[in-house]
C-alpha cells in the first residue's frame, strides 16, 4: 500500500507541468463561467434587496381623472385581502422654467417607497422641497437653491434618492415620451398648501419575503392581482392605469440589460466548457499513453484493474477539484469586482452588494467534474482491456501514409521536402488534428465575439437609454471575454505543443542525431502546430461571425459591419502572441532533454 | 595508414554526487582510416557511451578525442551538430526511421543537410531496396528497415559510420546480410566502419577489435586472418 501510494504521488510530480496546465485550464473555464454567469443574478439580487429594503410598491395605481383618488377609493383597495399596505400621494409632470419636471407631493413619514436622504434634510415647511440626485439627464441642484412653481419660491433643503429611479439614464416625461425629466422635486404632503389631487395610490401586496421581483412567479402574481383590482368599478382601465414594476423605466432597463448579459453568460460558458473538455480528453489520453509501461508493470505484478484505474481517476479528481475550487473563488470574488462597476455606470447600485449567485458556476462545475472523471475512466478502461503482454510493448508509432494531396502530383512534387513531412504529419494524427483545430476554432470564435461586441458597443451612438446602458455594461464583459479566451488559448497551445513534442521524442532525437540544428528541429515541430492552428483560425472566423450575428440579433444592437477591419488583424496577431509564450515554454522544457 | 580516430585517456562520468557513475575510464586507442572495427563488450561495459562520444552525441568529461581534424573535446554545441551532420553516419539497433517518411524520403532527410552526399536513389539501389523506395517504414521488414537506415547513414558520405548493435533486432540470416553490407561498404569505398556489439562472433570479421569491460579497454588487437561473413556463425 505504501509503494502504491508513492506511485500515486509520482503521478503528480512526474507529470507536474501537465497537472498545472490541467488545473489552470479548468480554473479559467470555471472562473469565467462563474463570474459572468453569476453577475446578472448578483446585480438583480442587489437591486431586489434594495427595493425590498426601501419597500417599493408592487403596484402603482394612477388616476386618469383630474380629481384623482378619493379616500373611499383608497379604502376600497385597503379592504382587499391580498393588500398589505397602501399610500396615497401626488405625482405629475409639468414644465418649470421650460424644463421637463416632475412634482411629488410626498408623505415622507410613510413606510412605502422610502426615499433615501443623501444630503441635507427632508422639507418641513410648505416652501421647502427635496430634489432627486443628479444623473445623466437630471441636472445637479444644490441645497439652498430655489425653484419657483405656481408663484411660490421653494427652497431646496435636501437631495434624495428615489428607489424607483435607480437607473442613471433618467426618466421619460409622462407628457412627452421624447423628453427626459431634468428636475424631480418632492414637496412635503403634510405641509403643502397647493391644492393637489391624489393622483397615485402605492400598493404593497402581501407576499413572501423572499420573493424576487425579477422572477416570473412574482410578475405573474402581480398581474393576477392587477386583474382583480381592475374588476372593481372605480378601477376600470378607462379610469385608472395600474402599473407594475415592469412599467417602471429603471426596472425595465435593468431587466433588459440583465437578460442580454445572461444570453452572453449562457453562450460563452458553453464554448468554454467544450474547449476545456476537449483539452482534458487529450491530456488524459496522452498521460495514460505515457504511463503505458507502468500500467503493464502493475498488471504483471497482479494489481487489480480497479486499483490502477483509481490512480488516474485520483489525478483527474484532484486536478479538477483544485481547478474548480480556484475557479469558483476567482469567479465569485475577482471577476465580479471587474464587472460590477460596469453595472454601477448604469445603475445606482447599493454599495452593500448581495452575495454571489453560484447557480451557473455550480452547474458548470458539476458538468466539468463529471466530464473530467468520465473521460479519464473511459480512457484508462480502454487501456486496461489490453493484455499485460501487449501493454509491455511500446505503442507502435502511427504509420505514415500517402495522403490525398500526394495524388495531385504536380503540387506535391513542387513542395519542399520538409513541408511534405509536415503535411503528412498533420494528417497522420487525425485525432490530434481535430483536437487542435476544434479548440483553436472555439477560442478564435470566442476572441472574435469579444472583439465584435467591443467594437459594436463603442460604435453605438444613439441616445437610447437601453442601448447606452447595454453598451457600457457590455464593454468590460467583452474585454473579459477577450482576456479569458486568450488565456485559454495560451494554455491549449502550450498543452498541445508539449504533447506533440512528447509523442515524437524519438523522431526529434533522430533529427538531432542526423545533425539537424535546434532551430531546424523546432521548425519541424512548430510548422505543424502552426498549420493546424491556422486551419482552426480559418474555420474559427466564420464560426465567430455566426456567433456574433446570433449575439447581435439577440441583443438587438450592433452588427457584423461594426467590427473594425483591424480587429481581424488583432485576432490573427493575437494567435501569434498566444503561440509565442506557449512555444517558448515548451521549448524551454524540451531543451532540458538531450538526445 | 592514417589514424582517423585518436583517443587519449577518454573518460565519461554521469550524474553528480553520490549518484556519480564512471561509464568510461581512461580509454586510449587509435582507429585506422578505412578499417572495419568492432567494439566488443558485455552490457553496461561502456560501449554505447564510447560510440556516443565518437558520434558527437555526448561530451567527454576528460581526455582528448580527435576524429579526422576535429577535436571533439573542445567543440561548441553548434559545431558538434555540424560534425554529426557532415562527418558521421549512425545505424541503430532499432533503426530510428521517421515513420511518416518513405524509405527514399528518410534518406533525403539526411542528405538534405549535408555536403558531398550521394544520390538517395542510387544509395537505396546499393542496399538492394530500389523497389521499396516509396514504402513507409511500417510497410518494410526489420531487415529492410535496417537497410534503409544504413542507406541513410552512408548516403551522407560520412568519414565515420557508427553502428550500435546493428544486428541486435534482426534474425540470424538477416543480421548476416546487414553485416555483409557494412563490410562491403567499408572495403569497396575504403570507409571506416565502427560497430558496437556484445556478439563475440562478429569480432572474427573485423580488422580491428577493441574489447571493453567495466568502462575500461581490456584488449586492443588487430585481426590478421580476418574471416569472411559466410564463415562465421553464432
Amino acid at each position: 500500500m505504501k509503494a502504491y501510494f508513492k506511485t500515486v504521488i509520482k503521478t503528480f510530480t512526474g507529470h507536474f507541468s501537465r497537472f498545472i496546465a490541467l488545473v489552470l485550464i479548468i480554473l479559467i473555464g470555471i472562473s469565467f463561467v462563474t463570474g459572468v454567469g453569476g453577475i446578472t443574478p448578483k446585480v438583480e439580487n442587489s437591486i431586489n434587496e434594495y427595493l425590498t429594503l426601501q419597500n417599493v410598491p408592487d403596484i402603482i395605481l394612477k388616476s386618469k381623472k383630474d380629481t384623482g383618488f378619493t379616500s373611499d377609493e383608497r379604502q376600497e383597495i385597503d379592504d382587499l385581502s391580498f393588500i398589505k399596505e397602501t399610500e396615497i400621494l401626488t405625482c405629475f409632470d409639468t414644465k418649470i422654467d421650460d424644463e421637463e419636471s416632475r412634482i411629488y407631493s410626498y408623505p415622507f413619514d410613510s413606510d412605502i417607497n422610502n426615499l433615501k436622504l443623501l444630503e441635507g434634510e427632508f422639507p418641513d415647511s410648505y416652501d421647502e422641497i427635496a430634489v432627486e440626485q443628479e444623473s445623466s439627464k437630471i441636472l445637479k441642484r444644490n441645497i439652498g437653491e430655489t425653484v419657483t412653481y405656481s408663484g411660490i419660491e421653494f427652497k431646496i433643503t435636501g437631495i434624495v434618492s428615489n428607489p424607483l429611479l435607480f437607473s442613471k439614464q433618467g426618466e421619460q416625461s409622462m407628457n412627452n415620451e421624447d423628453e427626459s425629466l431634468s428636475l424631480i422635486l418632492y414637496l412635503n404632503k403634510d405641509k403643502s398648501i397647493l391644492p393637489l389631487p391624489n393622483t397615485d395610490i402605492y400598493v404593497v401586496l402581501d407576499k413572501k419575503k423572499s420573493s424576487n421581483r425579477y422572477s416570473k412567479e412574482y410578475q405573474d402574481y402581480v398581474s393576477s392581482k392587477i386583474k382583480v383590482i381592475q374588476e372593481k368599478e372605480n378601477f376600470k382601465e378607462e379610469n385608472v392605469a395600474s402599473l407594475s414594476l415592469e412599467e417602471n423605466q429603471s426596472f425595465a432597463i435593468s431587466e433588459n440589460v440583465g437578460n442580454k448579459v445572461n444570453v452572453i453568460a449562457a453562450l460563452f460558458p458553453a464554448f468554454f466548457i467544450t474547449v476545456v473538455a476537449l483539452v482534458v480528453l487529450t491530456t488524459m489520453t496522452r498521460l495514460i499513453d505515457e504511463d503505458r509501461k507502468l500500467i503493464a508493470c502493475y498488471r504483471s505484478l497482479g494489481y487489480s484493474k480497479h486499483k490502477i484505474r483509481l490512480k488516474y481517476v485520483l489525478f483527474a479528481l484532484i486536478s479538477s477539484i483544485i481547478g474548480i475550487a480556484g475557479g469558483l473563488l476567482l469567479g465569485s470574488y475577482v471577476i465580479p469586482s471587474v464587472i460590477y462597476p460596469a453595472f454601477s455606470n448604469v445603475f445606482f447600485l447599493p454599495s452593500v452588494t448581495s452575495s454571489m449567485n453560484f447557480f451557473i458556476g455550480v452547474i458548470s462545475s458539476i458538468a466539468m467534474f463529471v466530464s473530467t472523471i468520465l473521460v479519464t475512466v473511459i480512457v484508462i478502461s480502454k487501456s486496461l482491456t489490453e493484455t499485460p503482454a501487449t501493454l509491455l510493448l511500446p505503442k507502435a508509432p502511427k504509420a505514415g501514409k500517402v495522403i490525398l494531396l500526394e495524388k495531385a502530383g504536380f503540387i506535391w512534387k513542387r513542395l519542399k521536402f520538409k513541408y511534405k513531412s509536415a503535411i503528412r504529419n498533420i494528417f497522420r494524427y487525425k485525432g490530434r488534428l481535430w483536437m487542435i483545430v476544434l479548440s483553436v476554432m472555439g477560442s478564435t470564435a470566442l476572441v472574435m465575439a469579444g472583439f465584435g461586441i467591443y467594437d459594436s458597443s463603442s460604435s453605438v451612438l444613439e441616445i437610447d437609454g437601453i442601448k447606452v446602458d447595454l453598451t457600457s455594461t457590455l464593454q468590460p464583459i467583452s474585454l473579459l471575454v477577450i482576456i479569458f479566451a486568450m488565456l485559454l488559448s495560451i494554455l491549449v497551445l502550450y498543452n498541445l505543443t508539449n504533447m506533440n513534442i512528447g509523442e515524437r521524442e524519438r523522431e526529434i532525437a533522430t533529427l538531432k542525431v542526423l545533425g539537424y540544428h535546434d532551430l531546424e528541429v523546432d521548425a519541424y515541430i512548430f510548422r505543424e502546430i502552426l498549420v493546424m492552428s491556422l486551419f482552426g483560425i480559418i474555420l474559427g472566423i466564420p464560426l465567430g461571425t455566426g456567433l456574433l450575428v446570433f449575439i447581435f440579433n439577440y441583443l438587438e444592437f450592433g452588427g457584423i459591419e461594426n467590427v473594425h477591419w483591424y480587429s481581424y488583424i488583432y485576432i490573427l496577431s493575437f494567435w501569434h502572441y498566444c503561440s509565442l509564450p506557449s512555444s517558448i515554454f515548451s521549448l524551454f522544457l524540451k531543451s532540458k532533454r538531450s538526445i | 595508414m592514417n589514424n582517423i580516430v585518436d583517443a587519449f585517456r577518454v573518460s565519461k562520468e554521469y550524474g553528480t554526487g553520490s549518484a556519480k557513475t564512471l561509464a568510461l575510464k581512461d580509454a586510449s586507442f587509435f582507429i585506422e582510416e578505412g578499417s572495419f572495427t568492432v567494439i566488443l563488450g558485455p552490457s553496461g561495459a561502456g560501449k554505447t557511451t564510447l560510440l556516443n562520444l565518437l558520434g558527437g552525441m555526448d561530451r567527454l568529461t576528460s581526455g582528448h578525442l580527435r576524429v579526422g581534424n576535429t577535436d571533439l573535446a573542445s567543440l561548441q554545441d553548434s559545431k558538434l551538430t555540424d560534425y554529426r551532420r557532415i562527418d558521421v553516419g549512425f545505424v541503430f539497433q532499432f533503426y530510428n526511421l521517421m515513420p511518416n517518411l518513405t524509405a527514399k524520403e528518410n534518406v533525403e532527410l539526411a542528405v538534405e543537410v549535408t555536403k558531398n552526399a550521394f544520390d538517395p536513389e542510387e544509395t537505396l539501389k546499393q542496399v538492394g531496396l530500389e523497389k521499396r523506395e516509396n514504402f513507409f517504414p511500417s510497410q518494410l521488414s526489420g531487415g529492410e528497415q535496417q537497410r534503409v537506415s544504413i542507406a541513410r547513414a552512408i548516403a551522407k558520405n560520412p568519414k565515420l559510420l557508427l553502428c550500435d548493435e546493428p544486428t541486435g533486432a534482426l534474425d540470424y540470416e538477416t543480421g548476416k546480410t546487414v553485416l555483409k553490407l557494412l563490410d562491403d561498404y567499408s572495403k569497396n569505398n575504403h570507409k571506416t566502419v565502427i560497430i558496437v556489439t556484445h556478439n563475440a562472433a562478429i569480432r572474427e570479421i573485423a580488422d580491428h577489435v577493441i574489447r571493453i569491460r567495466n568502462g575500461m579497454i581490456v584488449a586492443d588487437e588487430h585481426n590478421d586472418n580476418k574471416k569472411k561473413i559466410e564463415e562465421i556463425s553464432w
